[in-house]
């Protein structure tokens, strides 16, 4: 066989191999698969604009909601920001979660080496697999993980209906 | 337009070198001390050099610090934990799973001058924080040649 043939071949197992685990990838993490845009402090502060430039612009702000009888429990990884500049919303059926992951103010000048976290503004929505009292929602903030548990509409919680013989 | 504008061996090259910073990244990361089997995810750092420091963020939310191992052996950082369900809840009931759990390690071949009795490592948000300070400067010794 060809140098040329071999090189061909070796290519195309690359490409296939390559486009499956895309495939799986964006299978598993599409919806996860978030965009950063500049925040306000990263348009006039040199450092925050090299590091924004740096950065990936996509973060993966990874989900996972639960649904029980009485409530919606979703939960959404987002480190590293402060619980003020976390924005809840309740919109036709979705949660949206937006804020801003900015760099922190007392890091001191220097040369960045590696940047693989996501900076900036980002917003997600969120389906919501039931009607919710959005008015009773309660969140809260640990270790980075966003937790908010929104009870269910009285009349969507589950209820037995009874069917009576003629 | 031409097509045959450029040599197409320096193309590939290009691409394998494009490649190569998808799948390699900076030094630090690059040789596969990085990747370690056992590991189910890898949480995304960023690692800067400061004047007198390097300083490591890493991504890991869900995990508490005090669940966080930080070691430091033969030049080589090594961060490693587990992200356990938050609650004993079952498995059923789920809508949407798209959060890992399970082991991470990850490890990172530091610089000669890093001083690693000096490395603190601090928790807060999801976000681990390692300062790694350079160790003072060795004065360049100068060797005199004796006749």
């Amino acid at each position: 066989m060809s140098t040329l043939q071999q090189l061909h071949e070796g290519l195309d197992r690359a490409w296939a191999s390559l486009q499956s685990g895309w495939r799986a990838l964006t299978q598993r993490a599409s919806h996860a698969l978030t965009r950063f845009l500049p925040g306000d402090r990263d348009r006039d502060d040199e450092d925050s604009r090299a590091l924004w430039a740096a950065s990936p612009g996509w973060g993966l702000l990874a989900a996972e909601v639960r649904e029980d009888d009485d409530e919606v429990c979703a939960r959404l990884e987002i480190p590293g920001l402060e619980p003020e500049a976390i924005e809840i919303q309740f919109v036709d059926g979705f949660l949206v979660v937006s804020g801003e992951k900015r760099v922190a103010r007392e890091e001191r000048r220097g040369r960045y080496h590696v940047t693989e976290r996501a900076y900036g503004r980002f917003e997600r929505a969120l389906p919501l697999p039931a009607e919710v009292d959005e008015s009773r929602a309660r969140a809260d903030y640990t270790h980075g993980v966003l937790c908010v548990r929104l009870p269910k509409h009285r009349r969507a919680a589950a209820r037995r209906i009874p069917v009576r013989g003629a | 337009m031409s097509l045959i504008a450029r040599d197409p061996w320096q193309m590939l090259d290009q691409w394998r070198k494009e490649m190569d910073q998808v799948l390699g990244g900076h030094p630090m990361v690059r040789d596969d001390a990085t990747r370690v089997v056992g590991s189910d995810w890898m949480p995304a750092v960023d690692i800067k050099e400061e004047a007198d420091r390097f300083v490591l963020h890493a991504d890991i939310p869900g995990v508490k610090p005090e669940d966080i191992e930080v070691s430091m052996e033969n030049g080589v950082l090594t961060i490693r934990g587990e992200r356990r369900h938050e609650s004993q809840e079952s498995t059923e009931g789920y809508k949407r799973l798209e959060r890992q759990h399970g082991v991470f390690i990850r490890r990172f071949a530091l610089p000669d001058s890093v001083d690693p009795e000096q490395i603190v490592a601090t928790g807060k948000d999801g976000v681990l924080e390692v300062a790694l300070p350079k160790a003072q400067k060795q004065q360049p010794r100068k060797i005199e040649v004796k006749t």
